[in-house]
């Protein structure tokens, strides 16, 4: 009997499992959510898309008579301030828990499922819990954690990642250190992680 | 569909791999895809794969822990799992077919899990360990036990030794 490197053994026993053809029809066959489907009705694409137009033209009115000669801040910057801001309320924990089944298993709200960051094995956090919370309009997961070494707690939002509202975010997958900020006196940094929006700030 | 035929079997076999079974692996890549389906926000369609691979990870740990089957190290092990070598310390390691199928049902799922991602994905411990998010010595001492395993089992499966 012939015998391999266990690479080898390893990669032959799995590749012979295969999904058959009645399985596949019925995987493709799943039914799709369109995109965009929220919880308030809002009917058709194109009504949605006059609705967030009308909308737009309120805030550029409305900012344009609040603060005028003002400009908006990047995104970016409105998601440090915004990260920022709630992590000075150190508003309490709606979950409280060190394990990131747990926190998965409270935040069954969102539409999307938190991940653990590389973020927080590399620099030495632990989870203390988490909350609900929202950057830039979308709903988020707050994990709040606290560095081993120092004792200081800091705060890791979780949101979708959306190209288009967010624009371009460097991808930790890819090698790319994070976008570094500065709000209400601390530091941000911001990145995409498992396709997933995340901030990190604290008194590091 | 966002994912197609190639991708969908990636998947099975990435859920087989961590559950063991072909039946078990179909229910999570099933519930994974729906899940993904039915998100309002989904990723870009080249983030599908990784992007369900995780939920199917997900759900396949909550599923563990709703039947306290979450797999524990031994404390007394602890010490020993360690090897920095990580994948290397498998280089030498031979076995024949028939002894991989007898040996993987005997593999904890996070084993299994390594050595899909080293084996069929072409992964090194770190990209493992960010992929997954767990640390990297848990990583190593995952391969270490899995070695050890494949040792116990087949004493005789040492490339000095191979027989053809």
């Amino acid at each position: 009997m012939s015998k391999v490197p266990v690479e080898v053994a390893v990669r032959e026993h799995v590749m012979q499992r295969e999904l058959s053809e009645a399985q596949l029809q019925a995987l493709e066959a799943l039914p799709r959510t369109p995109l965009l489907r929220t919880r308030a009705p809002w009917g058709t694409r194109r009504s949605r898309v006059l609705l967030v137009a009308a909308a737009m033209v309120l805030v550029v009115a409305g900012g344009f008579i609040l603060r005028p000669g003002e400009d908006a801040a990047p995104i970016t910057q409105q998601i440090a301030t915004e990260v920022a801001k709630n992590h000075v309320k150190l508003k309490p924990l709606e979950v409280a828990s060190d394990d990131m089944a747990d926190i998965r298993s409270f935040f069954v709200e969102l539409d999307f499922v938190p991940v653990e960051s590389a973020a927080m094995t590399q620099s030495d956090f632990e989870l203390m819990g988490g909350r609900y919370c929202s950057i830039a309009g979308d709903e988020a997961a707050q994990l709040r954690v606290r560095q081993r070494a120092s004792g200081q707690v800091g705060s890791l939002y979780m949101a979708p990642y959306d190209a288009e509202k967010h624009g371009a975010i460097p991808r930790r997958s890819e090698g790319e250190p994070p976008l570094v900020m500065y709000a209400r006196g601390l530091k941000v940094e911001i990145w995409v992680e498992q396709d997933l929006l995340m901030a990190m700030t604290g008194p590091f | 569909m966002a994912l197609d035929r190639p991708a969908l079997n990636k998947l099975y076999r990435y859920a087989y791999s961590l559950s063991g079974s072909e039946d078990e692996a179909y229910s999570l890549l099933q519930a994974g895809l729906k899940q993904y389906l039915e998100a309002p926000t989904r990723p870009p369609m080249t983030a599908s794969v990784p992007y369900v691979r995780q939920t199917i990870r997900n759900l396949f740990i909550d599923q563990l822990r709703r039947q306290r089957r979450f797999p524990e190290v031994p404390v007394d092990d602890v010490e020993e799992q360690l090897d920095p070598r990580g994948f290397q310390s498998l280089e030498d390691q031979v076995v024949a077919a028939i002894d991989l199928e007898l040996v993987w049902s005997k593999l904890e799922p996070f084993e299994r899990e390594v050595l899909h991602l080293w084996a069929v994905e072409g992964l090194s411990a770190k990209e493992i360990a960010v992929q997954t998010g767990t640390p990297r010595n848990t990583i190593l001492s995952r391969i270490s036990r899995a070695r050890k395993k494949l040792r116990a089992l087949f004493p005789e499966g040492d490339a000095r030794s191979a027989v053809s």
